[in-house]
């Protein structure tokens, strides 16, 4: 038995597989890499594994996290790590780039280890007209220092909309102006007790800028997450 | 070849339900470049990717396109009209899953026919790809539309829009086809579909011109190519042994209808079910061996990780070494924690004692086809199922732990009457109370269509009014708590047969229904009843010819110039018996003289 965390890549066509697909693939990754893992006790037994924290489709990801464990006597260690590293490499479908395997020290689960989440995003800005909004209505310290940031966010389970403030989970926030685009780079909460979407952050951001997003041209990137 | 503006694509993907659907890149799919000018075959299955990846077929020849130097064949679904809109809007033609390229750019499109109501999705691809609908407006820029599949036995409804038919089994016919195109690149459409013509299994419509006599019926095919052949012979592989089949299959990234392993364990059916089409037009059955398809389920779950391996067949429980076959694969997938799925068994006892070996647990549901409320409508089906059989069977079900059964019917068959009504409700009644037993039972009625290449291909199919008054008798015989009863929608099962039985003319009827925004007809949301009644009645298409008709012997029927191996006179001799209620036996037990064995040699004769 030994707990393991498989640091990857998530980059290409792979972002438009959502998280339960992901971890379908998971499972048959595994299964082809003939790495057998632990199972769950109970009526359905299912192996034991879990992503980190859930990635929106269409984001990509330099920084995802699979817990697993496995079932086999061997020693837990460097070794070992390396090993599983390579079978896993080998059969990854594409997009998909392992970083590398460690054994995890903390008993506690990964998902609940995890308080931050760094995002970069794109925006599109053709004929400067985002970055003239932004800096005629002051820009991100205007948008930071107002007393609450809310934004309309719809319940899980009723379909009604309520405005949530989500000031407090905007823990950083850049905003670069390149060639025709806009790069924004921020960290916000992310776990089990806090979670912060970088979309709700986007649509309050434009909500103040006074400007319609198009969520379609947005091309999201998690770089790092904090555990 | 051109591509599809990354950008633009991307884009879209942000806005489509899905957009797995459309990424390519899965597991085990394939980098389609190689050197020199291979010959591009982009395969396309006209409905959604979740059900045209559950195809084997797909599999199959993808596998074996691939594997040759000379040959790059790609995937192409019909894109959810969602992606559709979209993809109209930015005029973005249908393009491929793997390189992303136009389907208009490849060599060959091949489409795949496995229901009559996917044919307004193979109109509607080709008008996306921007390839003319009609065969005859496409020129050298345009890639040669073949398609194959069970429908192809009838070509004719398609034969204006199809340049090239493939009738029989696809796998070496088509690599066939590609190996002469490249040899005669370059000299033109009309001088390779000249060449390929004589091909065994292969049928060029164009080269064939059909008149009518006064009452409707056809007078007369004329070859408008002499080097023609009159009849077209099925295409048949021996030995399934001897062809490949996928070790690799692809593994989707969202889930499809059947997500899985799969092995063919044989091809054909023994028992002579007189409704059933594909009983008559894959015979003779032919076996891969039990070594073999052992050997390819662990291949192809060391290469894929699928958790289920699926069997495929007609009627699997009829496999020489079914038992032993099933009780080894059992016990294989128990040791890597792969659950064994066999979806045609026949429930007799070998198969409970392989069920409940499976299901030790989890006991699913069962299914049982009667198809038949009475035994004497059952010998006119020559469905050689007994009332015995069913209780036997529910009893078994019962001791072993089984709660759920469904039960599969069909209604509209030759000679039925309100008895036959009555003996479904009866069953179906029987099987949810009886001894104090609770069975949940849910009973699925279909409405018979008629097919070509069976006995009862010159019956008359029931009308909407009769399937109605029908399922109208039985929702009220199957009012008992604990029956869940399911049925067909009638008007689709009257296209799905004029689409069966059609011939040249009506295709027009199709194109004109295409036109007017039909397509997905086979998803009861999408299905638009009015417009296709009206397109039909515009174009002239009556289905009171087409389906209600009793056709005579001696008619010419559009299908007749095809050569299945199975003698008219047989389904001739069949159909006479079914009118007397007189049963024919398994095929296992005897030879009945289909003309199959004349044809090529059927290994079920001792």
């Amino acid at each position: 038995m030994g707990k393991y965390i498989l640091t990857f890549k998530k980059q290409g066509y792979i972002k438009y597989t959502s998280h339960l697909d992901m971890m379908r693939l998971f499972n048959r990754m595994f299964s082809r890499a003939g790495i057998s893992l632990a199972y769950t006790q109970g009526f359905n037994p299912h192996g034991k594994m879990s992503l980190c924290q859930p990635l929106s489709l269409g984001y990509t990801s330099l920084c995802e996290m699979l817990e697993f464990e496995i079932r086999d006597d061997d020693v837990p260690g460097d070794e070992k790590c390396r090993e599983l590293f390579e079978k896993i490499s080998a059969v990854m479908p594409e997009g998909l780039t392992a970083v590398d395997v460690k054994e995890a020290e903390n008993s506690r689960s990964l998902a609940s280890l995890c308080y931050k989440a760094a995002y970069d995003i794109v925006i599109p800005d053709e004929d400067g007209n985002i970055r003239r909004h932004i800096e005629e209505t002051g820009g991100k310290e205007a948008f930071l220092s107002q007393d609450r940031i809310e934004v309309m966010k719809k319940k899980k389970k009723s379909r009604d909309s309520v405005s949530v403030d989500i000031k407090k989970g905007i823990k950083k926030l850049e905003i670069e102006y390149d060639d025709r685009k806009i790069l924004l780079s921020t960290e916000l909460d992310a776990g089990s007790s806090e979670n912060l979407s970088p979309e709700l952050l986007l649509r309050a951001f434009f909500d103040f800028l006074h400007i319609p997003l198009h969520r379609e041209t947005l091309e999201i990137q998690r770089s790092a997450l904090f555990v | 070849m051109r591509k599809i503006d990354k950008k633009t694509f991307d884009r879209l993907l942000g806005q489509v339900e899905k957009p797995a659907r459309y990424i390519g890149t899965e597991y085990n799919s394939r980098k389609t470049e190689k050197p020199g000018e291979p010959v591009s075959f982009a395969f396309a299955f006209p409905d959604i990717y979740e059900i045209g990846m559950s195809y084997m077929g797909l599999e199959i020849l993808y596998d074996i396109l691939n594997e040759d130097k000379d040959v790059c064949c790609e995937r192409v679904f019909a894109p959810a009209t969602d992606m559709e809109e979209l993809m109209r809007e930015n005029h973005m033609p249908l393009f491929t899953l793997e390189s992303k390229s136009h389907v208009k750019d490849f060599d060959i499109l091949g489409f795949t026919l496995q229901y009559e109501m996917s044919y307004t999705n193979v109109l509607n691809m080709l008008d996306m790809a921007g390839i003319p609908l009609y065969s005859k407006d496409r020129g050298e820029d345009d890639p040669i539309v073949i398609a194959g599949g069970p429908c192809a036995f009838n070509p004719e409804p398609l034969a204006d829009f199809i340049d090239v038919f493939v009738i029989g089994d696809g796998e070496y016919i088509d690599l066939e086809l590609c190996r002469e195109y490249k040899a005669n690149r370059g000299k033109g459409r009309v001088e390779f579909l000249r060449r390929i013509c004589k091909m065994k299994g292969i049928y060029v419509p164009g080269f064939y011109e059909v008149t009518y006599k006064d009452d409707g019926t056809i007078d007369e095919r004329k070859k408008t190519f002499e080097g023609a052949p009159d009849i077209i012979e099925r295409v048949m592989i021996d030995d399934l042994d001897a062809v490949r089949f996928p070790t690799s299959p692809i593994v989707p990234y969202i889930k499809t209808v059947h997500d899985r392993a799969v092995v063919e364990i044989f091809r054909g059916c023994t028992r002579g079910c007189r409704f059933c089409q594909a009983g008559m037009i894959y015979r003779p059955v032919r076996e891969r061996s039990r070594e073999r398809i052992e050997e390819l389920a662990e291949i192809q779950l060391d290469n894929t990780g699928y958790d289920e391996l699926g069997l495929l067949s007609l009627s699997t429980s009829d496999h020489s070494e079914f038992e032993k076959l099933a009780t080894e694969l059992t016990e294989k997938c128990a040791a890597r924690n792969v659950s064994l799925s066999l979806p045609s068994l026949r429930l007799d006892n070998v198969s409970f004692k392989v069920l409940s070996g499976i299901q030790k647990y989890k006991k699913s549901g069962l299914t049982f086809a009667p198809e038949a409320g009475t035994q004497r409508l059952r010998d006119v089906i020559n469905k050689q199922v007994s009332e015995q059989d069913l209780t036997d069977a529910a009893n078994t079900a019962m001791e072993l732990g089984w709660r759920r059964v469904k039960l599969y019917f069909m209604i509209g068959l030759p000679t039925e009457t309100v008895e036959d009504l009555e003996g479904i409700g009866e069953l179906g009644k029987k099987l949810v109370c009886d001894k104090g037993r609770r069975f949940s039972v849910t009973v699925s009625v279909s409405n018979f269509v008629p097919k070509p290449f069976t006995p009862f291909q010159w019956h008359p199919q029931d009308r909407e009014e009769d399937f109605r008054r029908k399922h109208d008798i039985l929702s009220s015989l199957l009012k008992v708590k604990g029956v869940e009863f399911n049925y067909h929608e009638s008007y689709i099962s009257i296209l799905e047969g004029l689409f069966a039985r059609g011939d040249r003319r009506v295709g027009e009827g199709l194109k004109l229904a295409w036109e007017r925004g039909c397509k997905f007809d086979g998803w009861s949301e999408s299905f638009k009843d009015d417009v296709w009644r009206n397109a039909l009645s515009d174009a002239s298409v009556d289905p009171e010819f087409y389906c209600f008709r009793d056709r005579g012997y001696e008619e010419i029927l559009p299908w007749d110039f095809i050569n299945s191996g199975i003698k008219r006179d047989y389904l001739i001799s069949e159909n006479e018996k079914a009118r007397i209620g007189s049963t024919t036996k398994d095929c296992r037990l005897g030879c009945n003289d289909c003309g199959i064995n004349s044809f090529t040699e059927c290994r079920m004769l001792k």
